[in-house]
């Protein structure tokens, strides 16, 4: 019972303060404790509540031995008599246990073994020891001297010892005063007002930016070059002396020897740069035929400006046949080149996102001369995301809808990137991609290249129709259309962005049959010929 | 890895704190003009930008060069349960035609750092750097070097740190960070009206 364990401990206690040694004291409980709970008789009733608990016991083993029906209703009576008095008994002990008892309330067979060692109070041994010894050494000189001369002893140390540390203190305090006090001589304003604080903390945040980030450290392209001489680290470093292949300068240096060009040109291959380069290295076919092609160029440095030469010679290689390809890019490779560097610099100290704004604007205004065939040029900002883009939309294509769609879902996927979440873009890919009911009717009836402006309105929402789609159709075939049409796209974005949640549910049944769908044998057109085998990466 | 923890500093009170650390620290300070060059990887050439810096220690007499990579702070629980900046770090020796090397790279930008720097072992070892950051007009001209602030130099408490030992490192470098704030404060309050 744990009332007769708390009682031995109150009265190990008080045998502590006698000093008792050998005597054997009555366990009894505190008197005032007595008057509140009669130990006695809980004893009494926890014994006959462990004698009703066995004669039940004794009952189920007999009804199991016979394999008799239990009279359900009666053992249930009984097990709620027992309950009862239980509950009875806990409460009763309940009432005096708050000052010396930890009640465990979940006792179950599990962890009734492991209790008395959780709520033992006494330490580890190797806890103890320790304690021991350090309770030991305090106490060495002290042993023989009553318990209360002991603890003023160790008063009167802690005294002095403290009383050591502040006479320190004062007299570190002392010596710096007196030091700072000789060596500056205007003395220091503890306070600093308002302005000044912001003062110090807008000069903080340009030195952390410049040392972090390099703002505020970049030469602009028009001024990088080595005007005066190089410092002793760098002379035998850069070979200035072959002229414009100094590594730092290939841009700037490029400048003196590039033609003027419009600037629509300059425009139109830089926005390619925002792809990123593996992904399209690998996406396209072409792109490594071309890369063959290259005739040297003045360049020394392999990576820079070949692959972006590239690029720009390919800026959408799925649709380009390989033929046309490689009579343009003889033509062009040189200018591009040239015309590159100078816009990827400007393009590099741009931020990311404006960039990306940049990229999508000037896109619309490429116009690459000599294509004849409808071309569509879609630049894949984000590139693990436009790729499942891709994918999906051409397996839509087997529906007949020709590669506009490609180009209306990537465009679209673009947008969708600069505005909204990867899911979204997902889920968006997914809803315009994959024909719902309404889609396929129509979509039959359309020819490919002029199908983008309903095609685009039904994959989005249910019905919002744009005019200034019109101009869209146009600058997708890349016949030089002009931005208001894009513009209006990317509104059209923004509004619609909160539906797409909506389409979720049409287009979930759908994708699962896209799949299959990317090896069938797709329309004629060539340059859909060249998506397939990227489509099926 | 490496832990880091930066500051900032008035140029008057650079002279008083180069004598604190020094008492702190119980070393000499040594000297520092570095020449850091941060290149950036060229936009076509792996799918994401990097960046990686060379420095060039115009310090001694032949002028030695390294190589570092800074990567982006540790994130999430761990992180915000402390209270410096831990980031994968790192750093090697070169030789000076690591530049030509490094043809994947442009040049971004370019810095010198003038300064000083305690290195000392308290618990761990640790660096307080307290440098000019000056940059640099023309191309490469080291010698024309202006402060980006003039009134404000920046002071770096660093110490290499690995995944495995990074909690000590982190609570050092910390409880180093608070004795110099506290050391100056009382230098700063103390000084007579």
């Amino acid at each position: 019972m744990e009332g007769v364990v708390v009682g031995q401990d109150q009265q190990q206690q008080q045998q502590q303060q006698q000093q008792q040694a050998g005597r054997v004291m009555v366990e009894g409980l505190n008197p005032a404790v007595q008057q509140q709970l009669n130990l006695e008789s809980v004893k009494t009733r926890a014994v006959s509540l462990f004698k009703a608990i066995s004669r039940i016991l004794e009952e189920f083993d007999a009804i199991a031995r016979t394999n008799a029906l239990p009279k359900w209703q009666d053992i249930l009576g009984q097990f709620s008599m027992v309950n009862l008095e239980l509950y009875n008994i806990v409460e009763d002990i309940k009432k005096v246990s708050k000052a010396f008892v930890v009640h465990p309330k979940n006792v179950n067979a599990e962890n009734a073994a492991i209790l008395p060692v959780m709520l033992s109070s006494k330490l580890l041994p190797e806890m103890e020891v320790e304690d021991n010894v350090k309770r030991e050494q305090l106490l060495h000189s002290m042993q023989n001297l009553s318990v209360a001369s002991q603890i003023e002893k160790l008063k009167v140390r802690i005294d002095m010892i403290g009383a050591a540390c502040e006479s320190a203190e004062k007299v570190i305090a002392d010596t710096r005063k007196a030091y700072f006090g000789t060596r500056q001589g205007p003395t220091l304003l503890p306070t600093i007002d308002k302005a000044q604080a912001a003062k110090i903390q807008e000069q903080e945040n340009l030195l952390r930016t410049a040392v972090n980030l390099g703002e505020g450290l970049r030469i602009p392209g028009d001024q990088r070059h080595i005007t005066s001489g190089l410092p002793g680290h760098l002379v035998d470093v850069l070979a200035v002396a072959d002229g414009p292949q100094s590594f730092a300068d290939s841009s700037g240096t490029y400048l003196k020897n590039t033609p003027p060009f419009s600037s629509s040109n300059v425009n139109s291959q830089g926005a390619l740069l925002q792809v990123s380069g593996a992904l399209r290295a690998a996406a396209s076919p072409s792109g490594t035929t071309s890369f063959d092609t290259t005739t040297a160029s003045p360049l020394q440095h392999v990576n820079s400006p070949r692959s972006s030469a590239n690029m720009m010679n390919t800026p959408s290689p799925q649709q380009q046949t390989h033929q046309q390809q490689q009579q343009q890019q003889q033509q062009q490779q040189q200018q591009q080149q040239l015309q590159q560097l100078q816009q990827r610099q400007k393009m590099m100290q741009l931020p990311q996102h404006q960039q990306q704004l940049l990229a999508q604007q000037q896109l619309r205004q490429a116009s690459i001369p000599g294509l004849g065939q409808p071309q569509m040029q879609f630049s894949q900002p984000l590139g693990a995301q436009q790729f499942q883009g891709r994918q999906l939309a051409s397996g839509a294509l087997h529906h007949g809808m020709g590669q506009s769609q490609l180009n209306q879902g990537n465009q679209l996927n673009r947008h969708l990137n600069q505005f909204s979440s990867p899911m979204n873009t997902a889920l968006f890919n997914s809803a315009q991609s994959t024909p719902t009911s309404q889609m396929i009717s129509n979509m039959s009836a359309m020819m490919p290249s002029q199908t983008l402006l309903p095609r685009m309105q039904i994959g989005m929402s249910g019905g919002t129709r744009n005019l200034a789609a019109a101009n869209l159709s146009d600058q997708m075939f890349n016949m030089g259309g002009n931005n208001p049409g894009m513009m209006s796209i990317q509104q059209q974005q923004q509004q619609q962005h909160g539906t797409f949640a909506n389409m979720s549910q049409n287009t979930q049944n759908l994708q699962q049959g896209m799949m299959p769908l990317q090896n069938t044998p797709q329309q004629t057109h060539p340059s859909f010929q060249q998506q397939r085998p990227q489509g099926q990466q | 890895m490496e832990c880091v923890v930066q500051g900032i500093i008035e140029t008057q009170h650079v002279e008083a704190l180069e004598i604190l650390l020094q008492g702190l620290c119980g070393v000499h300070k040594q000297s520092l003009r570095i020449h850091e060059l941060c290149l950036k990887s060229v936009p076509n050439l792996g799918l994401v930008a990097s960046g990686i810096r060379l420095l060039c220690d115009l310090e001694q007499p032949q002028p030695t060069w390294t190589v570092r990579h800074v990567g982006g702070p540790m994130r999430g629980a761990g992180a915000e349960r402390i209270s410096v900046l831990m980031r994968p770090m790192v750093e090697s020796k070169v030789s000076k035609n690591a530049l030509r090397l490094l043809l994947g790279y442009k040049l971004d930008h370019e810095q010198l750092r003038v300064g000083f720097a305690f290195h000392f072992r308290r618990g761990t070892q640790i660096t307080v750097t307290v440098s000019s950051i000056n940059k640099i007009l023309k191309l490469h001209a080291t010698d024309e070097a202006v402060p980006v602030t003039p009134g404000i130099q920046l002071v770096e408490v660093t110490a290499p740190a690995s995944s495995e030992n990074y909690a000590e490192v982190v609570a050092s470098v910390s409880s180093f960070c608070e004795y110099i704030a506290l050391a100056w404060q009382d230098g700063v309050m103390a000084v007579p009206q």
